[in-house]
């Protein structure tokens, strides 16, 4: 049965949620002969009906998650959760504020800053609603047990970031491409708005990663022909089995049979497509063929990509709608390319084939 | 009681499992599992997941008694409190797994 209690509501009770109970299972409960079963169903629909509600209404206007910035410009407020899951435990830099002791804070500050000016600069773009959002950071976050956090994540309004084990893990404020991956989902919140589930979801990965190494090779001036391609090396404890979370270039190789992490479960072509349930339809896994298909652009066309490839597929990012799939990416990227000349047509479209996907 | 776990997602997508037979287990393990996979009250076949949020880890929860299976599939906000100590024992014990191997 649906429940919604957990132990840290407080921090977390605007979240939108998601509840799925077959309908007629639920409906068939309130029947129940046992009072207590009885009970809990009717009180689960009523929570489910609550649910729906925010739901949709989340999905129609993403800005009613979003806290406006005093200056109405760039603004960062990074909140430190003391190695505890309190979100907004304590806020300890804002914007203008003076450096922090703590290297998480003035990474999360700093780095925020550059995905702020990336989009700023490049895309004129008033933060992640373009209407001027507030930054909202939070450092040291912990699992809901207090053990440390090997994650980072984006929660509908703001980032978050885990310490790591200091085994697989160190803190996920190390990497600029992490912080402009978890900002671009963001972004994509208040513009495609990608489904978290199957290719959308994968796409809503994909272009989390494009986001992050664009910001990266923009800030680092790092040209296409001496670029990596490789996401989040600075927050993995260094092993000869690892290279980085996950190579865009080469999906599938970032790691290889890692005592912790395993194999690199990336595909690289539509023939390797992952069917199965893990991770929401494997919207971590089959981000790996998109991946390739915007390097091979990328290298095709040269130059730095934020100039060349950056522009094509920021255009296409906000061209797909919620349920858009691989193909519809392809098309897309493909029309929006042709606009950019007949050299980035044909970079774009020999890079969907190669990895399968053909228009 | 047979308890299945599998934890995936995160911004790092790595994919992780355990699979537990209670009666394959010494007997105070095997009890302890079967005592927390009773509390959590995971009954039927249910999602409850984040809508918003995006990198979140997804854990699913298979539980198979008496020929019964019931499943929950959950991520880190939406964990029922009644789960959370069964979690906190299955997490420890996952491992990377293939994604062949991850499938119930």
């Amino acid at each position: 049965m649906c429940q919604h209690d957990h132990p840290h509501q407080h921090s977390h009770d605007h979240y939108p949620i998601e509840c799925v109970i077959p309908p007629y299972m639920t409906q068939h409960l309130t029947k129940s002969e046992n009072p207590e079963i009885r009970e809990r169903a009717i009180a689960n629909l009523a929570a489910a009906a609550a649910f729906r509600a925010v739901r949709s209404t989340t999905r129609g206007f993403p800005s009613f998650m979003a806290q406006m910035s005093p200056s109405k410009g760039k603004y960062r407020q990074i909140y430190d959760a003391g190695k505890s899951p309190d979100m907004r435990k304590k806020l300890v830099r804002s914007e203008g504020d003076a450096k922090s002791t703590d290297d998480a804070v003035n990474e999360a500050y700093d780095y925020s800053g550059d995905v702020y000016d990336y989009y700023s600069q490049l895309f004129k773009r008033n933060s992640l609603d373009d209407k001027g959002m507030t930054l909202i950071s939070t450092v040291h976050l912990s699992e809901n047990d207090g053990s440390p956090l090997d994650n980072a994540f984006w929660n509908g309004e703001q980032m978050a970031y885990g310490d790591g084990d200091g085994v697989i893990f160190q803190r996920f404020t190390k990497s600029l491409d992490v912080v402009g991956h978890e900002l671009t989902h963001g972004v994509q919140s208040f513009t495609s708005n990608l489904e978290y589930q199957g290719q959308s979801g994968a796409l809503n990965e994909h272009f989390a990663d494009v986001g992050g190494i664009l910001i990266r090779q923009w800030k680092n001036g790092e040209a296409v022909k001496n670029a990596n391609w490789l996401i989040g090396v600075e927050v993995l404890m260094p092993a000869p089995t690892r290279r980085g979370i996950r190579d865009m270039e080469h999906p599938g190789t970032a790691y290889t049979n890692d005592p912790q992490l395993g194999t690199d479960p990336q595909p690289a072509d539509m023939r390797h497509l992952y069917k199965g349930s893990q991770d929401n339809g494997g919207v971590h896994i089959n981000s790996g063929i998109p991946n390739r298909a915007f390097v091979l652009s990328a290298q095709a066309l040269g130059g730095n990509s934020w100039e060349n490839i950056g522009p094509i597929w920021f255009e296409t990012m906000v061209q797909l709608s919620t349920t858009s799939n691989f193909q519809d990416c392809a098309r897309i990227s493909i029309q929006v390319a042709t606009s950019h000349g007949a050299a980035a047509k044909k970079a774009v479209t020999a890079a969907w084939k190669k990895v399968g996907v053909s228009v | 009681m047979k308890v299945s776990f599998r934890q995936s997602g995160g911004f790092a997508g790595l994919v992780k499992g355990v699979d537990l037979d209670s009666s394959k287990m010494a007997a105070d393990q095997g009890k302890q599992l079967e005592k927390l996979a009773s509390a959590s009250g995971i009954q039927g076949n249910t999602s409850v997941r984040t809508q918003a949020a995006r990198d979140q880890f997804q854990y699913d929860i298979r539980i198979e008694q008496n020929n019964t299976v019931s499943q929950l599939s959950f991520d880190d906000h939406t964990v029922p409190a009644a789960v959370q100590p069964l979690l906190a024992y299955l997490k420890p014990q996952a491992k990377p797994m293939p994604l062949d191997s991850a499938k119930f």
